[in-house]
């Protein structure tokens, strides 16, 4: 007897158990009454059958549209996979970074009425330094004469070592005009701010403390107020606690002091120029206004102090911007890369949709023929679209998220509000939308070409209309040139950030950065108030460090190469005429102990380095300078003849030139050597100096002996920013790597969808020419012809694609152009390479169908019809 | 208002009868002229008891499988009633404009 219950569950697949047992009972009495009146066993299942439906029949109702969506998804579980990766990733990529541009660059900031918030710079217009610190001389001229700010602050940033509780901590502090907070519009969670009279000379120290660090040292005790706090060697009463995610510009500070203006100092005589400056504008002045008032009174300030003010200008930089410019083309590449991949998903959607849909012409047709109502069939269309947009949706939001994180922990550090970035609900909805509406126009394709059917005709030639199938056609082939043409913008602006990145990373800084591991020490200026005392510190901890088993050399600097940090000053050959105002000669300036070029691998050009007889404090003032200051100030001579004098002190006597040293990259691999001048330590004797120790094996594993070392000379002196040189220079490469990475992997996902389209697409030619193919191998066709005539197809869309893409990639290459490092926009080595990756994967994804063509049992091909 | 409907809630008004039953019964009485599949039949029994117009139960007798039997609840026989109803007047129509007549 035949097993009714197989069949029922085969021709009903939506039907539950119960009712499959229901039906099989029905069917078997039917048989069973077949038998009695006298039917032969064949006649009676004949009978029975016929109480069947000839093939799978759906039920009506919505949840069972559900159930039998999903079944369809899960019985085609790689197609399904594809189309809803495809949403995912549009989706999810677009929003993740969507999310980054709106916290970055255009959310508003978080400060009262931050339009009136402008940056005000010094702007040296004859060596085009735009945006220079300004001089706390002309900070205090500016301030008794302007009219359009109601208030201009100065802002210093330092890291001071910091006893509170437990282990010594280096934190980093800001010292502001006491003003700073109402500037900014913000209030202290907890005590109060801080007041002009916390700023007179004389006055008790006081800090205020960051939400963070009250958290970390105090268990966020409200009885913190009133408590001291020792740094830099002195007590300071804790007066207030800073707003939770408080950030003071693009830092945020540990510690917030406030900075004095001494009325009685005369600042040009004594020191340079180092403030940032912000300030806020009156409720009715422009910007426009502001700058010209500001640059009128800078003109007057030339014209009175030549010697110092020659030469420098103002510029005021509105806030907003300021926080936006560093990071606002990466992001906006970034943004183009992921629209691109948007497109591209919903172009591959759309052919997903579409190529699946040809299969189910026939269906609908005969549905459509027995009965079915149109609105019936949408509705099972729509389902399964919308069911494939749900999950791709959800993909899409789960991957935004972790994008968004990931992006934040692998960001390059310091750029500005990356850690506000959460997740943008709006964008995720927005791209949703666009996603889902992709899904749900293309899913009712069959329906709209089988409405366009006349149902005799549609039965007749094998359930496909011509006109409907020209139609599909065209669309399908569109999708596929634009997914072509697309990934290869995508490609070639991968290849282009790569190579760049590549070519930077290649370049050599002129010293050897391997095995090299660097220690930052900042010593309290209360507790070394003595110069001997300073001096004789880092002598005494090189010495030490320099004994330590496998160290071969150590040294220490001012400010190590790749950190960021400089100094800079105007300096003077002997005997040559004195420069006009303005025009005094610049050089950056770094202090070193004795074996600072050994140990880091410099190359001696000429004469000698320093020895310890040079580093001491009655030694005659000796300078090392660096190849391109001998070669721009002494070309055709010799530069150990000449003495110079470099402003750094009160006074500056003429000190011989000892040695010259190769050039060596300070301030990232992309940025060309300046003219540098060497100090030993004795001669500028800096509390805060940079250690390095040359090792044998891995430097990271020599950081426990060196902050050992450090401690025993002094337990409260904390160490900070222990790390390898190598490292220092990987992260200046972070910004190049995290946008070369991204949009690497954007190309690479676009390059994935571009294939999976060329593949879908063929796929269905092949599936739809089925019955030709059978035909023609019949015919006795030979199979390479067909697949030859099978990969043509493919590979000509491929072309068309390539060549529309070839245009949007020269346009990409003009925008990330300023962003190349030593290669060209229009670089043939990655045009070459980008065209041949998508020829390859797209004659991959057209092999595959088309051997499948030749594959076709000529038999089972014509038994199809 | 849909003939099989009233089909299905005629055939049971006198007493519960199975699935195969309702279908030999219909069969019968209309002499072979209508027909059901059991795709038909059984989402149309499903359709009329989510309406609450008939009653399936699980019946099992000694000796015998279980059957499922199919019982017009009162909403049904109220339905019935007034399907009856609304196609008598359709056919009285019927035959007023077209003279055919369904006695």
């Amino acid at each position: 007897m035949p097993d009714w219950r197989r069949l029922v569950r085969d021709r009903i697949p939506a039907a539950e158990p119960e009712q499959v047992e229901e039906m099989a009972q029905h069917l078997e009495q039917a048989y069973q009454a077949a038998l009695n009146r006298g039917d032969v066993e064949a006649d009676a299942h004949a009978a029975a059958l016929r109480l069947l439906p000839d093939g799978p029949v759906r039920w009506t109702g919505v949840p069972l549209d559900v159930k039998l969506a999903l079944r369809r998804m899960i019985r085609q579980p790689g197609w399904t996979a594809m189309a809803a990766l495809a949403i995912a990733l549009g989706a999810g990529g677009c929003t993740a970074i969507f999310s980054l541009l709106e916290a970055v660059i255009l959310r508003p900031l978080d400060y009262h009425d931050p339009g009136r918030l402008v940056m005000v710079w010094e702007n040296n217009y004859l060596r085009i330094r735009k945006q220079n610190v300004v001089a706390p001389g002309n900070l205090r001229d500016w301030i008794d004469r302007n009219t359009v700010f109601e208030s201009l602050c100065p802002v210093l940033d330092r890291r001071i070592p910091v006893l509170a509780g437990g282990e010594p901590e280096e934190l980093r502090i800001q010292m502001v005009g006491p003003q700073f907070l109402s500037v900014l519009g913000v209030r202290p969670a907890l005590g109060r701010d801080l007041t002009p009279e916390d700023a007179r000379p004389g006055a008790a120290l006081v800090v205020l403390i960051s939400h963070s660090l009250w958290l970390r040292k105090f268990g966020g005790d409200p009885g913190v107020i009133g408590r001291g706090l020792t740094g830099n060697g002195q007590m300071s009463t804790i007066v207030g606690v800073l707003p939770a995610g408080f950030r003071s510009l693009d830092e945020a500070p540990d510690l917030l002091v406030p900075f004095y203006l001494n009325p009685a100092v005369d600042y040009r005589k004594t020191s340079g120029r180092f403030l940032r400056v912000i300030g806020r504008m009156k409720p009715d002045v422009v910007l426009d206004r502001a700058q010209g008032e500001m640059s009128a009174i800078a003109r007057n300030l030339e014209s009175e102090f030549p010697d110092f003010d020659k030469g420098w200008g103002v510029m005021l930089v509105p806030l907003a911007e300021h926080f936006a410019a560093s990071a606002q083309k990466t992001l906006w590449v970034l943004m183009s890369a992921v629209g691109l991949v948007l497109l591209i998903a919903c172009a591959n959607v759309a052919n997903l949709l579409l190529a699946r849909s040809a299969a189910r012409e026939r269906e609908l047709a005969i549905r459509a023929s027995l009965g079915a109502r149109a609105g019936r069939l949408v509705r099972q269309l729509l389902t399964e679209s919308f069911l494939l947009a749900l999950a791709g949706g959800v993909g899409g939001a789960l991957l935004a998220v972790a994008l968004v994180r990931a992006f934040r922990l692998y960001a390059p550090a310091h750029t500005p509000r990356m850690d506000d970035a959460g997740l943008h609900w709006p964008v995720l909805l927005f791209a949703l939308l666009l996603v889902a509406l992709t899904t749900i126009l293309f899913g009712l394709a069959p329906a709209w070409i089988s409405t366009r059917l006349s149902l005799a005709g549609a039965l007749k030639e094998g359930g496909r209309s011509m006109a409907g199938a020209a139609r599909t056609h065209r669309l399908l082939n569109g999708f596929v040139v634009a997914e072509v043409a697309l990934s290869l913008v995508l490609l070639t602006g991968a290849g282009l950030l790569l190579r760049s990145f590549l070519r930077l990373a290649s370049v050599d800084p002129g010293f050897r950065s391997q095995n090299v591991l660097t220690m930052s020490v900042n010593l309290p200026s209360r507790k070394y108030s003595e110069d001997a005392k300073v001096i004789g510190f880092f002598r005494e901890l090189n010495e030490r460090v320099r004994r330590l088993p496998g160290v071969r050399s150590a040294s220490s600097i001012t400010f190590l190469p790749f950190t960021g940090l400089a100094s800079a000053t105007g300096f003077r050959v002997e005997g040559r005429p004195e420069p006009k105002a303005g025009e005094v000669p610049v050089c950056d300036v770094r202090i070193v102990q004795p074996g600072y070029f050994e140990t880091m691998g410099m190359r001696l050009l000429r004469g000698r380095a320093f020895n310890e007889a040079d580093n001491s404090l009655d030694a005659p003032m000796r300078f090392v300078v660096s190849e391109t200051l001998a070669k721009t100030m002494f070309p055709g001579e010799d530069p150990l003849l000449h003495r110079i004098s470099v402003e750094m002190g009160r006074e500056n006597p003429p000190g011989e030139i000892i040695g010259v040293v190769a050039d060596i990259l300070h301030y990232g691999l992309d940025v060309p050597s300046r003219p540098m001048v060497y100090y030993p330590h004795a001669k500028l004797p800096f509390s805060f100096m940079t250690v390095v120790a040359r090792t044998e094996g891995p430097p990271e594993s020599f950081a426990p002996a060196l902050m050992a070392v450090l401690r025993e000379m002094d337990p409260e002196q904390p160490a900070a920013e222990v790390r390898s040189m190598d490292e220092w220079i990987s992260r200046s490469l972070a910004s190049p790597r995290w946008l070369g990475g991204i949009v690497l992997a954007f190309a690479s996902v676009a390059l994935l969808l571009a294939l999976v389209g060329v593949y879908g697409v063929m796929s269905y030619s092949v599936a739809e020419r089925t019955h030709e193919i059978g035909v023609r191998l019949a015919l006795g066709a030979e199979p390479s012809l067909v697949r030859g005539m099978m990969l043509r197809r493919g590979l000509w869309l491929t072309c068309i694609g390539i060549g529309a893409g070839l245009a949007g990639s020269w346009a990409a290459g003009q925008l990330i152009g300023g962003m190349l490092f030593g290669v060209r926009p229009l670089d043939a080595l990655t045009y070459a390479l980008a065209i041949s990756l998508l020829l390859i994967a797209a004659t991959l994804a057209c092999w595959l169908p088309a051997r499948r063509a030749t594959r076709v049992d000529p038999l089972v091909a014509l038994r199809y019809e | 208002m849909v003939p099989t409907e009233l089909l299905v809630l005629a055939v049971i008004e006198d007493r519960p009868r199975h699935g195969y039953e309702i279908g030999q019964r219909i069969e019968e009485r209309s002499e072979g002229k209508i027909q059901f599949h059991i795709a038909s039949l059984y989402p149309l029994l499903y359709r009329l008891e989510r309406k609450g117009w008939v009653e399936g139960r699980w019946v099992e007798k000694a000796g015998e499988r279980r059957r499922r039997f199919y019982k017009l609840t009162p909403a049904g026989r109220q339905e019935l009633a007034g399907q009856r109803k609304a196609w008598k007047e359709y056919f009285a129509a019927l035959d007023r404009v077209a003279g055919v007549s369904h006695a």
